[in-house]
């Protein structure tokens, strides 16, 4: 039997879900869409038409392309060297903040101000610190006899500066999502494991791990997830170079539509990069519908 | 003993670890009130605090028209998304409208790199008139915050929450009523920290301003960049600027401390 | 004149959890109605779908001669009180008063009027500039009437609204609705898990398990006269004593095995199609003396329960396990393992079936 009120419950429901889910189809699913179409055109800044169909040309020309697999790659050096070293070092700095009751709010105040400064910010800041002569970084390391770095200057170098940077911007997320996990956890377990004779280690081992698990996995995917998206970073700090070394895939999209100016082909990549997002973001998925 | 030196020992990585938060930001705050000189001397010099800088960057450059962007961009995003993003949690927390799904799709689109969407929108703003407008930027960034802001809002309206709307229902509320009398004033700590997180976000985004922005409405972030480019680096500039650019987080960050968690881990984490 | 009438209602939760399971029952204008049972019966479900804040799965609401079953709650003119009290923290008493009048467009003085008469009534005219959250819980719960009281309405439905406070306010606000009751002449839906307050203030109660309505009736009758071994069971207070046994029938004998209790069938007039029933007995049904149609049974003394006012005595019965609780009203006249003979009234000895669990009808 259907009921008049379980309907207007629902039309209830659509009538305050449908403008939100109508703008977002409108300026997310759309463009998607035009650029699917873009990226089987000769559709470039200057010849802005869709009259040259060229099929998949774009694609087979992104994947002869050395460049993007060079980005790719750099891409993923990046996103797991990143991810990892700010998982260890926010876990590591989650735990200590745990353990202690003293100053901790500071601490914690200390540690949110990186997340609310823009990328842009923090290259520049970095970029004035490292800056071979006139930065601090090189002078305080004079102090200890160390060489002056040039730490931009450098291929490799420049590939491990935009690596500390962005932990030092970004790893407080690690942080404050380990530590909200952290302090979930029930003080019982650990109070029956002490007693029975667990030491710290094992403890950790198997009380906190356990608990932990689901927290860890969807803070790394998220991070991971963003970590792809880096873009402002290298844009302020090395503009992908020197060479291609920190070349990553959201940057070398944007130069290749804006530099070389073929939107089309830029197109085609997108959607390629997009395919990888969402094989990577599946599993996220999956682990939070079960966690529901 | 032992435990007391443990304490010690962890309170000394932390404070170390602060510090390299934190001097970098007080030596831009430093360099900002130095004159030009005394930010380039290495080593530092002991310098007398001067504001030079920051009439310099509204006076030779326009900061004064990259702030009223910034806050027209960041303002009217936030005005827009925060009562539809309201509108929907609602409706996920009362009705579970759409279902999983519906929830999903919307948290996917905070997974995609903007460089996939601002491409395409790019070219359609060309057709139509919108780069370099103030309503162009409102609405790329609205598909930034709206997504984000409707997950933040969802686990504020609680059972507790409903069972009051039950009452405003039962006093004679339409459905409507009920929503913007009872709960919307209900959540309205969320509210304003979904509101302001939304807007520091927007303030900050850099990406599709970049591309969509022009001469008379490019942001802070933009500023920033051109400042830093053109002319080599002029420390004490930038530092002024970059003071300026970070000072409406940090004073906003009190407020939305609470709820950063909620937002920062799309809600996936109580 | 405003009868309400509930006729085959279900509600279903998820497809396949069933809150409430196709009940019928009358309540008669000016009625104060109360739906007992333990908790997870679909007492408050049955409340919440009256009052329209959940929709029914199927069946129909009948209010006066209208169909309410798919109508909105605001326009349903019925009134909520919450177990919670769900007063609305960001107003004022005043203003959580008023919130329904404003809605309906009532004008500021009949409003003033409306509070003040209504205030004055609960005793909480002194409180009405103040947040609920600066308010004692006692207070809350007075607000919480408040609101429904001042909007008149076709009738009142509270769900559990003295929960919350402790025994001595519960005893008091007890009082005072039974007053408001008869001073407003209005129609009480009323929901409690309590059978004291079923008991003292309903003129009709209503006892609901699992979804489904076991048996209506004035309190007395319901007391008195249990139609099922769930009803006997859960209104007695503290206790009744139940007891399964294996009976043995010879001549003009009945034998109840186990407490070895043999009574005269002149007393048991029962078709039984099994050897085996319950029957209960409430511990105010047991007497210490021999009177009329009595019984008497040996026992030793377990346990004794001072309540200053009574004692309940916890006592076994001879040979057996069986324990057996009782009212006296002198205290410390007895010691634990005394031995004592105890008496049971033949005529309040109720039957049940050990299948259905159903009353045993007397066989005229």
């Amino acid at each position: 039997m259907s009921n008049n009120l379980d309907l207007s419950d629902r039309r209830f429901g659509y009538i305050l879900t449908a403008p939100t889910v109508l703008i977002i189809t409108l300026v997310i699913l759309f463009p998607i869409c035009f650029s699917l179409i873009s990226s089987f055109f000769d559709y470039t800044l200057i010849n802005k038409s869709f009259n040259d169909f060229i099929g998949i040309d774009n694609y087979i020309n992104s994947f002869k392309d050395e460049q993007l697999f060079n980005s790719i790659f750099v891409t993923i050096y990046f996103v797991i060297l990143v991810v990892l070293l700010e998982f260890i070092l926010g876990f590591f700095i989650a735990l200590l903040l745990n353990s202690i009751t003293r100053f901790k709010s500071i601490y914690y105040f200390i540690l949110l101000l990186p997340l609310l400064i823009n990328p842009i910010v923090v290259g520049l800041i970095w970029r004035m610190f490292l800056h071979p002569q006139l930065g601090i970084f090189n002078y305080l390391l004079s102090l200890i006899n160390i060489e002056p770095v040039n730490w931009l200057g450098d291929p490799q170098m420049a590939f491990i500066t935009i690596i500390f940077v962005d932990i030092w911007h970004q790893v407080s997320f690690m942080i404050i999502l380990l530590l909200a996990g952290l302090s979930a956890i029930p003080k019982e377990p650990y109070e029956a494991a002490k007693s029975d004779g667990a030491n710290i280690y094992e403890c950790f081992i198997h009380i906190t791990l356990p608990y932990m698990r689901p927290v860890i996995v969807v803070t790394i995917l998220i991070r991971l997830i963003f970590a792809i998206k880096t873009y402002d970073l290298v844009y302020i700090m090395t503009k992908g170079g020197p060479g291609d070394s920190t070349d990553l895939i959201s940057y070398y999209i944007y130069r290749s539509a804006f530099i070389s100016l073929n939107l089309g082909e830029a197109a085609a990549m997108s959607l390629i990069l997009l395919v990888i997002i969402i094989i990577i973001t599946i599993p996220l998925f999956k682990y939070m519908n079960r966690l529901d | 003993m032992k435990k007391s030196i443990l304490k010690i020992l962890s309170h000394l990585i932390l404070i170390i670890f602060s510090l390299i938060i934190i001097l970098p930001l007080l030596w831009i705050l430093r360099n900002s009130f130095t004159n030009k000189l005394n930010a380039y001397k290495i080593p530092p010099e002991f310098s007398p605090i001067i504001f030079d800088n920051y009439i310099e960057i509204f006076s030779k450059y326009p900061f004064d028209s990259y702030f009223i962007n910034s806050f027209v961009v960041a303002f009217g995003t936030t005005i827009i998304s925060l009562p539809l993003a309201a509108f929907i949690a609602y409706a996920f927390a009362k009705f579970n409208t759409g279902g999983k799904q519906l929830r999903l799709f919307l948290l996917s689109t905070q997974m995609i790199p903007p460089i996939i969407i601002v491409l395409p929108i790019f070219s359609i703003y060309l057709s139509l008139n919108l780069l370099n407008t103030y309503l162009g930027l409102i609405i790329a960034h609205i598909t930034i915050i709206l997504p984000f802001l409707s997950w933040m809002l969802i686990s504020f309206y609680s059972r507790d929450i409903f069972m009051i709307e039950a009452a405003a229902r039962s006093d004679g509320a339409t459905r409507f009523q009920a929503l913007y009398l009872i709960c919307l004033p209900l959540i309205a700590p969320g509210l304003i920290a979904a509101g302001l997180l939304g807007f520091i976000l927007s303030w900050n985004e850099f990406i599709f301003v970049l591309i969509l922005s022009g001469k008379a409405t490019s942001t802070l972030p933009i500023g920033l960049s051109t400042l830093s480019t053109h002319r080599g680096v002029e420390i004490a500039l930038l530092a002024a600027a970059t003071t300026l650019t970070v000072l409406p987080a940090l004073i906003l960050l009190p407020f939305i401390k609470k709820y950063l968690i909620k937002g920062l881990s799309l809600g996936a984490l109580k | 004149m405003q009868k309400i009438e509930i006729k085959n209602l279900s509600k279903t939760y998820n497809k396949n959890i069933v809150a409430v399971n196709n009940i019928s029952f009358e309540i008669d204008d000016k009625d104060f109605f109360v739906l007992l049972g333990p908790s997870g019966c679909g007492k408050s479900t049955t409340l919440r779908l009256i009052g329209g804040l959940e929709n029914c799965t199927q069946g129909n609401i009948i209010l006066g001669d209208k169909d309410i079953t798919n109508l909105d709650p605001k326009d349903r003119d019925l009134a909520f009180v919450f177990q919670n009290y769900a007063l609305y923290p960001h107003m004022n008493v005043r203003k959580n008063l008023s919130f329904a009048l404003k809605l309906k467009k009532t004008s500021p003085k009949i409003i003033e009027s409306k509070i003040s008469e209504v205030s004055k009534l609960l005793k909480i005219n002194e409180v009405l500039e103040r947040k609920p959250s600066e308010l004692s819980g006692g207070q809350r719960q007075r607000v919480a009437l408040g609101r429904a009281l001042v909007r008149n309405p076709k009738a009142f439905l509270l769900d559990e609204p003295l929960s919350n406070l402790d025994a001595r306010l519960r005893a008091i606000m007890r009082t005072e609705l039974i007053k408001i009751h008869k001073n407003l002449k209005r129609t009480f839906i009323y929901v409690t898990h309590d059978q004291v307050e079923a008991m003292t203030m309903a003129n009709k109660i209503c006892i609901m398990n699992k979804g489904v309505i076991l048996q209506i009736g004035s309190p007395k009758d319901v007391y008195e006269n249990p139609n099922c071994l769930f009803v006997a069971n859960f209104l007695a207070n503290p206790l009744n004593n139940i007891i399964k046994t294996e009976i043995k029938i010879d001549n003009n004998n009945i034998l109840f095995k186990k407490i070895n209790l043999l009574i005269n069938s002149e007393n048991f007039n029962f078709n039984i199609t099994n050897n085996e029933i319950y029957f209960s007995i409430r511990p105010e049904h047991i007497y210490l003396d021999k009177r009329p149609d009595t019984i008497k049974i040996d026992s030793k003394i377990e346990v004794l329960e001072n309540l200053g006012h009574e004692t309940i005595v916890c006592t076994k019965i001879k040979d057996t396990n069986e324990i057996i609780y009782f009212r006296d009203s002198k205290n410390n006249r007895f010691k634990p393992g005394e031995d004592i003979s105890i008496y049971f009234d033949l005529k309040k000895m109720l039957y049940f079936d050990i299948n259905t669990e159903l009353r045993l009808i007397e066989v005229k």
